[in-house]
């Protein structure tokens, strides 16, 4: 029921976070129909009309305590066999040598920096006094390192069954890093970097959203991210370096 | 009538929180309006109302609907629901229900009325400054806020303004149930309404103080030029922020602000649980179901409500362990709400319900509330909070626990007691087209919200999102509930009506309705003021101080959580500076240890508090003119902020201790006992501005 208003399960995560949120929300509808059937019964049973003078001891014997502990047992289940296990897993660093692909995203208002170390694999040095329209991560071109790092803005591009792990930070206010397909949102907080990451099952073009209020130009804080094949990956990389060299 | 009567003040404040009810709800239908046509000029005479400053052509810019994200949520918890609940029907019903003949304290009572209704017309009022109102959110996260436009400046002095507020009204609450339960009025039945006022109370007496010294942070930031929440290294439009220290953690707001703010819902919701109760039972025409069980769920969840704050923080990069404790408080907390709705719906079996109108709303709130409780659970779970966190989703689920929830249970409050007050019943039929009305297009607005947010479309859009490719489909639903919010406000009209035309207090012969007087006049008898009671072996006066003093351990622990937070968090906290100072130390603990008395003595003791000002004032003076400034570094900032406030704090002693010591002192000859309660209570006072001037000096010169 719910699934069809969900955004694309396209990560590796996805399936079992949404699977949380699938058995509490079927664990709330159940409580709540319940409680609601008692609700409107009573109602029915004792308007006044239905039951002229109150009848005294009312509700005795043990099923609202049977009725708590069957709600209270729900919440167990959820909590320690899928919530708790859920959010750890998803927390756990993911398995040495899965050749993950590295990304900063560095949030400002009100756009997304996004800076890829290139081939060689190593970020270059940044320099917040470089930052230009044609140079929106400031990366120092002198830094060997840097020489073949892409930088780009508010477009993440990204290869399927690769992790992915981003390092996020802010270079003004909080904002928050949201990946709907990916079940990904991370407060991307100033003076802060967080490590996250996670894993594209499958190809699509999606939506990079701010959901922290950042200011006047949150509502466009809009960014793309598109998940494609391995060597359409590597093409694209191959592109964006080879544009960068005269 | 007496500005201090307990009538009166509630009165007053029942009357301030509706006019606030509807500054908020009128915020509302402009948020509503910009949603549902986005980019679209706003009719001419609106647009001609907001002025070309912040609709130029007619087009709401983000800037002003940002003023309104953020007032709209400030007005509505702060100004309106927080007063009518825990201020109007408690100061006008509590000494009613416990056979007390007044509030313990009417003066700080009337007291705490002004100091909101100030704070109230400060906040709205900084819509008219340059910048407009605070702009961001009612949450006011750093380090937004702290670059934001001077309405912020605004925001904050209310919030300090009002923290003193509702604490001088939750001590009285709290002092007058304890000493001032009439004769045969005991802990066992005590009615339901009086515990949910008394949790309520605590959790507003001891959490409030945590906002109240963020605010003061925030404000040295913004004033000062400190960095408690700024992080080094800023850069603002390309800009790197000068003339900071840097340095300092932005979530430490957070923390701050949602230790208040997460006992500040169960402020909003616990006071709804005892006016329905109050409803229930009397519509029904039986007792409390579990009554024992529902006390002992109220006063748990009262408990349970300190930790739970950073659920609201899942997703700041908190670690799993955190994490896995606030889930789990989260789901214990979430147990005395079923039990609270569950024994309400089970107070109804067996009874002869008849469905008046209060009885409708009070009926409503249950249903309301259990959907806004409910989808609370996912939001608890950090693996799911994930999907849903910033998004519709959790707008619907605070406004079913708020709009449709509390204000119901307020509304059914108002029809229920309004014979109490006025002598004559409203009109049945307005009441339910109010009802009805209300019932349906509330759901019609906040329904459509869960799936809004299950699609992933951000709340504080200005656009509603129509920037995204995902939320599309959504936008056509966002004018419909638009719809549904000009029908929700045509709806109020019959209670507007119904209220203006029943105003004045008239008692129809042969209604069957009790003279309200007379509900109180039987059960007179003196307060114990500075006289113990034999039953809670306290006085008026000594609790009182000793409730007082709680809160203010609170509010200062909170300032010493972020000194302590930052300095541990600091690479490079400068080490402290030389000098210490032994002649404030002296001069104060001198003060206190001259306090007793005496005129001789209490004017030793104000000499000795007043120099410790003068000597203080001088200290910092010459510091800052040989340029060591609280923007240096955080450790300056956090010796600063600490010392003033504790500064203010002696101020406040002297200048009692000099009215003790002047107007008062008549009462030695007059009144003696009184005298001696104050004289007692002011000494713990100075002991206590004692302790922590020596915690800031130990802290700052031995650790």
């Amino acid at each position: 029921m719910i699934e069809r208003w969900l955004p694309a399960a396209a990560s590796s995560d996805a399936p079992l976070l949404d699977a949380v949120l699938m058995s509490v929300h079927v664990h709330m509808l159940l409580i709540f129909v319940g409680w609601l059937a008692v609700f409107v019964y009573a109602l029915a049973r004792f308007r006044k009309g239905a039951n002229p003078e109150p009848r005294q001891p009312g509700v005795r014997g043990v099923w609202p305590a049977l009725a708590i502990g069957a709600v209270i047992a729900g919440d167990v289940v959820i909590l320690f066999a899928l919530a708790l296990p859920a959010w750890s897993g998803r927390n756990a660093p993911p398995p040495a040598g899965v050749n993950p692909v590295e990304v900063r995203v560095t949030a400002e208002q009100f756009a997304w920096n996004i800076h890829y170390p290139g081939p060689d694999g190593v970020f270059g040095r940044t320099d917040q006094t470089l930052v230009s329209a044609s140079n929106p991560v400031g990366i120092d071109r002198s830094d060997p390192a840097a020489r073949d790092d892409i930088g780009l803005l508010n477009i993440l591009t990204l290869p399927v069954y690769r992790t992915v792990f981003v390092q996020l930070t802010s270079r003004d206010v909080i904002h928050s890093f949201t990946l709907n397909e990916m079940r990904i949102k991370q407060d991307a907080n100033p003076g802060m970097t967080t490590r996250i990451w996670f894993t594209p099952t499958q190809t699509g073009n999606w939506e990079i959203a701010c959901s922290q209020l950042c200011g006047l130009g949150h509502y466009r804080m809009r960014g793309e991210y598109h998940v494609v094949t391995p060597e359409e990956w590597e093409k694209w990389q191959a592109d964006e370096v080879a544009r960068l060299l005269p | 009538m007496r500005w201090t009567d307990h009538k009166t003040v509630g009165l007053l404040y029942g009357v301030t929180a509706l006019g606030f009810l509807l500054v908020g709800f009128l915020l509302m239908i402009l948020m509503r309006w910009q949603l549902a046509w986005p980019g679209q000029p706003l009719p001419s005479w609106l647009a001609a109302g907001l002025g070309e400053a912040n609709a130029p052509g007619g087009i709401m810019l983000p800037e002003f609907y940002n003023q309104l994200v953020a007032m709209h949520g400030t007005v509505m918890v702060f100004l309106a629901v927080v007063p009518l609940a825990a201020g109007a029907f408690a100061n006008y019903f509590i000494p009613l229900q416990i056979g007390a003949p007044e509030m313990a304290f009417p003066r700080l009572n009337a007291l705490s009325y002004w100091l909101y209704l100030i704070a109230g017309v400060i906040m709205v009022a900084s819509f008219f400054v340059e910048g407009g109102a605070a702009n961001s959110g009612w949450t006011s996260y750093a380090p937004l806020a702290v670059i934001a436009t001077t309405g912020q400046n605004y925001w904050l002095i209310g919030i300090f303004l009002l923290g003193v507020s509702s604490a001088l009204n939750a001590l009285n609450v709290l002092v007058t149930i304890i000493q001032g339960r009439g004769p045969g009025v005991t802990w066992i039945n005590l009615p339901f309404f009086v515990w949910s006022q008394l949790v309520t109370a605590l959790l507003l007496l001891l959490a409030f103080p945590a906002l109240q010294a963020a605010a003061i942070f925030q404000l040295m930031d913004r004033l000062a030029g400190t960095s408690f929440f700024l992080p080094s290294g800023l850069v603002i439009g390309g800009v790197p922020l000068q003339g900071i220290s840097g340095g300092g953690s932005p979530l430490l707001w957070q923390h701050l602000f949602w230790f208040l703010g997460h006992p500040e819902v169960y402020v909003l919701i616990l006071p709804a649980m005892g006016i329905v109760a109050e409803v229930i039972t009397a519509h029904a025409r039986r007792p409390l179901w579990g009554y024992g069980l529902m006390v002992a769920a109220v006063l748990f969840m009262g408990g349970m409500s300190m930790v739970v704050w950073a659920h609201h923080m899942f997703l700041t990069g908190m670690g799993t362990s955190l994490g896995t404790f606030f889930q789990l408080t989260t789901f214990i907390i979430s147990i005395p709400s079923v039990i609270l709705v569950s024994a309400l719906v089970l107070t109804l079996w067996g009874g002869s319900i008849t469905f008046g109108t209060p009885m409708l709303f009070a009926l409503a709130f249950l249903p309301m509330f259990g959907i806004g409780g409910l989808t609370g659970l996912p939001l608890g779970l950090a693996a799911s909070d994930v999907s849903l966190h910033d998004t519709y989703y959790i707008v619907a689920h605070f406004h079913y626990l708020v709009a449709p929830g509390t204000l119901f249970a307020l509304f059914a409050g108002i029809y229920h007691f309004w014979p109490q007050i006025t002598g004559r019943a409203l009109n049945e039929t307005l009441g339910k087209i109010h009802f009805w009305g209300s019932f349906v297009c509330m759901n019609l607005i906040f329904l459509p919200m869960f799936a809004i947010g299950l699609m992933g479309v951000n709340r504080r859009l200005w656009d509603a999102g129509a920037s995204y490719a995902h939320a599309q489909p959504t936008l056509q639903w966002q004018t419909h509930m638009t719809y549904a919010a000009f029908a929700l406000a045509l709806f109020q009209l019959p209670f507007v009506v119904n209220v203006f035309t029943h105003a004045r207090a008239r008692r129809d012969p042969g209604s069957g309705i009790r003279d309200p007087q007379e509900l109180s006049s039987g059960s007179r008898f003196p307060v114990p003021g500075s006289r113990t009671r034999p039953d809670t072996g306290t006085s008026a006066a000594k609790l009182g101080m000793w409730l007082f003093l709680a809160s203010e351990t609170m509010f200062f622990a909170s300032l010493f959580s972020g000194y302590v937070m930052l300095r541990a968090g600091s690479v490079t906290w400068q080490d402290r500076f030389n000098g210490f100072p032994w002649l404030e130390t002296l001069l104060l603990v001198g003060a206190s240890a001259a306090f007793g008395p005496s005129r001789f003595r209490l004017i030793a003791a104000n000499a000795l508090g007043l120099t410790f000002i003068a000597i203080k004032i001088g200290t910092d003076a010459l510091m800052l003119r040989n340029g060591v400034l609280p923007s240096d570094n955080l450790m300056l900032a956090s010796w600063y902020t600490l010392t003033w406030v504790h500064a203010a704090h002696v101020l406040g002693g002297a200048i009692f201790t000099g009215w003790l010591a002047g107007p008062s002192f008549r009462m030695f000859e007059a009144e003696r006992e009184r005298w001696l309660a104050r004289i007692d209570a002011t000494r713990k006072y100075w002991l206590f501005v004692d302790v922590v001037w020596l915690a800031i000096v130990i802290g700052f010169f031995f650790i």
